[in-house]
């Protein structure tokens, strides 16, 4: 191998390591890693990891399935550590075409609820929104109850599909806070998950 | 002139140009259209931008150009105390203190930093406001992340051209205000 040769293969094999390098987003793996490993007790399932940002790993870049659209948690009232999860409330998604919940702008959307963590997602499959995107929450006026209170978001969703990447624990300047149920925690009639939810360490 | 000596050559001209005539203090004076009394020209446009554009995922977030501040967004980071704030408890993202006149100031300097001299230029009648990215990244006549925002002659499209081109007609802000 003469000179020029070998210059050409190391500017190849140096070309080939940058691509490889480049396939990586350092900002998302900072975010994902950040996010910590599971809570010992909790298996991965629908029940982990109330309050984070799902689609970091649900989503296109962390791959990790099932691919989720929309997903996030909603709490009981606003804390500034991890709040009390409400279950039971429904989420109502509308795209920029009308479709609410995955169904067309005339047909009755299907109810999207939370589970005893608070947590509530869509898949891909359930629905790939146009956005942006309309929420509303109606949570119920007490455990378990059928009458409910509506609530929608203040602004649009732009692009972001968790919940979790802006409403991120206590409200400040670059965050309206965790989505909660109630305004005032000592008017929460909400309580902690019992041992019975998947979600609460075993 | 051989090879190596054209390089050189080029070489020294580069430096000597990156070394000359260069004023750290130098400034430029453009015409920007009318930030009004305490606002009041901008307000209607940057309440459009808070709510179009500023959500704390797009331009509300403190990693994208074009920073937008507002009520139900990204706040402008003050500390307790500031005299820009009334109530401090109220002034978080989402919260009920309104947008501020310091963080309508904040947003008429991200819109008009963009591209100055355009905008000087559009604002004279030079050229034309397509000739802006702020107008065609909307319309999606240039890329844009967020995708297409209106489309020409929608109310928000009309919003931004009247106030660029001197035009002191704000209902179609409050129309795009209007929708849900």
């Amino acid at each position: 191998m003469n000179a020029r040769s070998l210059s050409s293969g190391a500017l190849v094999a140096g070309a080939l390591a940058l691509s490889l390098a480049g396939c990586g987003n350092p900002v998302l793996d900072v975010k994902i890693a950040a996010l910590g490993g599971e809570v010992v007790g909790v298996e991965p399932s629908e029940f982990h990891r109330p309050g984070q940002p799902c689609l970091a790993c649900h989503g296109v870049y962390g791959g990790a399935s099932p691919q989720m659209s929309i997903a996030g948690t909603i709490f009981a009232a606003p804390i500034e550590k991890l709040p009390t999860p409400v279950e039971g409330v429904n989420v109502v998604i509308t795209d920029a075409f009308g479709n609410k919940n995955g169904k067309g702008p005339t047909e009755t959307p299907p109810d999207r609820k939370t589970n005893c963590v608070g947590n509530f997602f869509f898949t891909k499959e359930d629905f790939d929104p146009g956005f942006p995107l309309e929420a509303k929450i109606e949570c119920p006026t007490k455990p378990g109850s059928m009458d409910t209170t509506g609530y929608y978001m203040s602004s649009r969703i732009s692009r972001e599909g968790s919940c979790g990447a802006c409403h991120d624990g206590k409200r400040d300047q670059g965050s309206p806070g965790w989505v909660t149920c109630v305004e005032n925690p000592a008017d929460s009639p909400f309580k902690p998950p019992g041992q019975d939810c998947p979600g609460v360490p075993q | 002139m051989s090879r190596a000596a054209l390089i050189l050559l080029a070489g020294a001209a580069l430096a000597a140009a990156a070394c000359s005539s260069v004023d750290p203090d130098a400034k430029v004076t453009v015409e920007g259209p009318s930030f009004g009394t305490q606002g009041s020209s901008f307000l209607p446009i940057s309440s459009v931008l808070e709510r179009r554009c500023g959500t704390l995922d797009c331009h509300g977030s403190t990693y994208r150009p074009l920073k937008i501040y507002g009520q139900i967004g990204l706040r402008r980071p003050e500390p307790k105390g500031s005299t820009n704030v009334v109530s401090y408890k109220d002034y978080y993202s989402g919260g009920s203190e309104p947008t501020t006149e310091a963080e309508l100031f904040d947003n008429y300097l991200s819109v008009i930093g963009l591209e100055p001299e355009i905008l000087e230029a559009v604002v004279s009648k030079k050229d034309l406001p397509d000739a802006l990215t702020l107008v065609r990244k909307p319309r999606l006549r240039e890329k844009h992340k967020g995708g297409l925002i209106w489309t020409q002659s929608d109310p928000g499209d009309l919003c931004l051209i009247n106030w660029l081109t001197g035009i002191d007609d704000t209902a179609p802000c409050d129309q795009e205000l209007s929708h849900k």
